[in-house]
């Protein structure tokens, strides 16, 4: 698994739950900061899915919600689509723009469809870990965009029914935020 | 000669960024995202903007003309603030008017922040979007690159430090000495005479009396006055010196630029002293005494690591015939 997966995992963990649990687990998997195993990352998390009693799939739900909510990744988020809607139709490019910027992250490729007032995004693989992360960040993103929408997962990837676009107001994005800071340089 | 004659609402929507000006360069029409620019309707562009290509300075009229016709780009830059640089590409009109579609080329992420652009402000064609995507993304994944490393540097060092570290007292341990040993003599080299200015000692140090720590109150007491030396010896030297143990009750000090043999023995003297008081290690009352040999690098021409370390050793071994708890000193060959 790339090492940037395996920072998050490490940094969710510590974040959420202390440094006390990240030794724990840790231990528990074996953790080793340039493991190259491609399952790694799996590893750590059924240890931590152990040590703190919470099912697998939650554990991979709730490191896409908490990279979302980074501002850094919300606003990388944010550039994706001008509303909720936009968002979702536009995730399909998400492996892409990965891949502009860390080529050798693996992310599975997605197709959106549409099917009454429920739309689907199918992630190709199949991977739980993959699926539930992200369904942690469209969730996180249907917030911030202010969007209602009923979220649910399935086997294949996550279904989204948006019931109302501008339930709420949508958290403030300006585009030039990110380059106020340090300059394009 | 056949042409569109297209709407300006059309214009506006393809190229957000378009002027249309008059042969003198006033403003006559403009895009949305081009009229954040010039804020005043029928603007003189040329009060605007100057020209800083084709050539620096040119007016502004001369300057379309040439580039209209050449099809180079036109570099414009704000007279106001925030300034902004611009580059532009002009096409002639009908009537003496030109089309001038502006952009800000590598200027796009301070244009965007000073100009308060959205999404919205560009056409889908364009790739301002996936330019500020990619500094915000590449900047996060450098980051987070520098931390990974950052780490990894400091888990080397550490296996590094361990690797030179005796895990019992902290001290070096032989090899970390013989490191501190080579780097030592590698500086007397520099010297034209290793026996001048600078040099440095070797002091080996044996415990006395220690196996009886051992044998009758257990290796973990044996341990405890193992470290309770090593305390010692820590605070007898400079930070710039080494400690080291190199065996079970072997002390080895290296001083730096420490050749002078009075002084060396008073040091000597002084750690047998403090290591000959006694230590209460589990309930028992524990005396244990140390001999010392010392060897300088003034005494050789050519300093040998494995050369001084054997001479300390048997000046050691005098001390110790010579009824334990004594300071010896290799003399010159």
């Amino acid at each position: 698994m790339h090492r940037l997966v395996q920072r998050a995992i490490e940094e969710f963990i510590i974040a959420n739950y202390g440094s006390d649990v990240w030794t724990k687990v840790a231990a528990a998997s074996r953790h080793r900061m340039t493991s190259d195993d491609e399952t790694h990352g799996q590893k750590v998390m059924h240890a931590a899915s152990g040590e703190l009693r919470k099912p697998y799939v939650e554990m991979w739900e709730d490191l896409g919600a908490w990279l979302a909510r980074l501002e850094p990744m919300r606003r990388l988020l944010r550039f994706s689509g001008r509303d909720f809607k936009d968002f979702l139709q536009n995730v399909v490019d998400l492996p892409d723009y990965t891949r502009m910027v860390v080529p050798d992250l693996k992310m599975p490729g997605m197709t959106v469809v549409t099917e009454d007032e429920v739309l689907r995004i199918l992630v190709r693989r199949r991977d739980p870990e993959w699926i539930h992360a992200i369904a942690g960040v469209v969730r996180v993103m249907a917030d911030d965009y202010g969007a209602l929408g009923l979220i649910w997962v399935e086997p294949d990837g996550i279904a989204v029914q948006v019931s109302d676009d501008c339930f709420a107001e949508a958290r403030d994005f300006h585009l030039g935020a990110g380059i106020l800071r340090e300059g394009l340089a | 000669m056949s042409g569109l004659n297209l709407p300006l609402t059309a214009m506006d929507r393809v190229l957000p960024m378009h002027v249309i000006v008059d042969a003198a360069g006033r403003v006559i029409a403009a895009g949305p995202t081009a009229r954040k620019l010039l804020p005043q309707d029928d603007a003189d562009l040329g009060k605007l903007l100057s020209v800083q290509r084709p050539v620096k300075d040119m007016d502004l009229p001369q300057a379309l003309a040439k580039v209209a016709k050449s099809g180079d780009r036109l570099v414009l830059r704000s007279f106001a603030e925030p300034v902004l640089t611009l580059r532009a590409q002009v096409a002639p009109l009908p009537a003496g008017q030109y089309l001038v579609n502006l952009g800000f080329g590598i200027h796009l992420g301070d244009a965007v922040a000073q100009l308060g652009l959205t999404a919205n402000d560009f056409a889908a064609t364009d790739l301002a979007m996936e330019l500020l995507f990619l500094f915000e993304a590449n900047r996060g994944v450098m980051h987070e690159l520098s931390v990974f490393n950052r780490r990894l540097e400091a888990a080397r060092d550490h296996a590094e430090a361990q690797a030179h570290t005796d895990v019992l007292t902290g001290l070096q341990n032989r090899r970390g000495l013989q490191l501190a040993l080579d780097a030592a003599i590698a500086s007397t080299r520099g010297a034209t005479d290793p026996r001048a200015d600078g040099g440095f000692a070797i002091v080996q140090l044996d415990l006395d009396r220690f196996k009886q720590i051992n044998d009758h109150l257990g290796h973990a007491a044996g341990d405890e006055m193992l470290r309770h030396v090593a305390k010692v010896l820590r605070r007898e030297i400079r930070s710039e010196d080494c400690a080291a143990r190199i065996g079970g009750d072997e002390f080895v000090l290296l001083l730096r630029g420490f050749v002078d043999q009075p002084a060396l023995e008073r040091l000597g003297r002084r750690i047998i002293s403090v290591i000959e008081q006694p230590v209460t290690i589990e309930d028992h009352v524990c005396r244990v005494s140390a001999s010392v040999g010392v060897v300088t690098s003034r005494c050789y021409a050519q300093p040998d690591a494995n050369q001084m370390l054997g001479d300390a050793d048997a000046a050691l071994y005098r001390s110790k015939h010579a009824g334990r708890g004594r300071v010896s000193f290799h003399d010159r060959p």
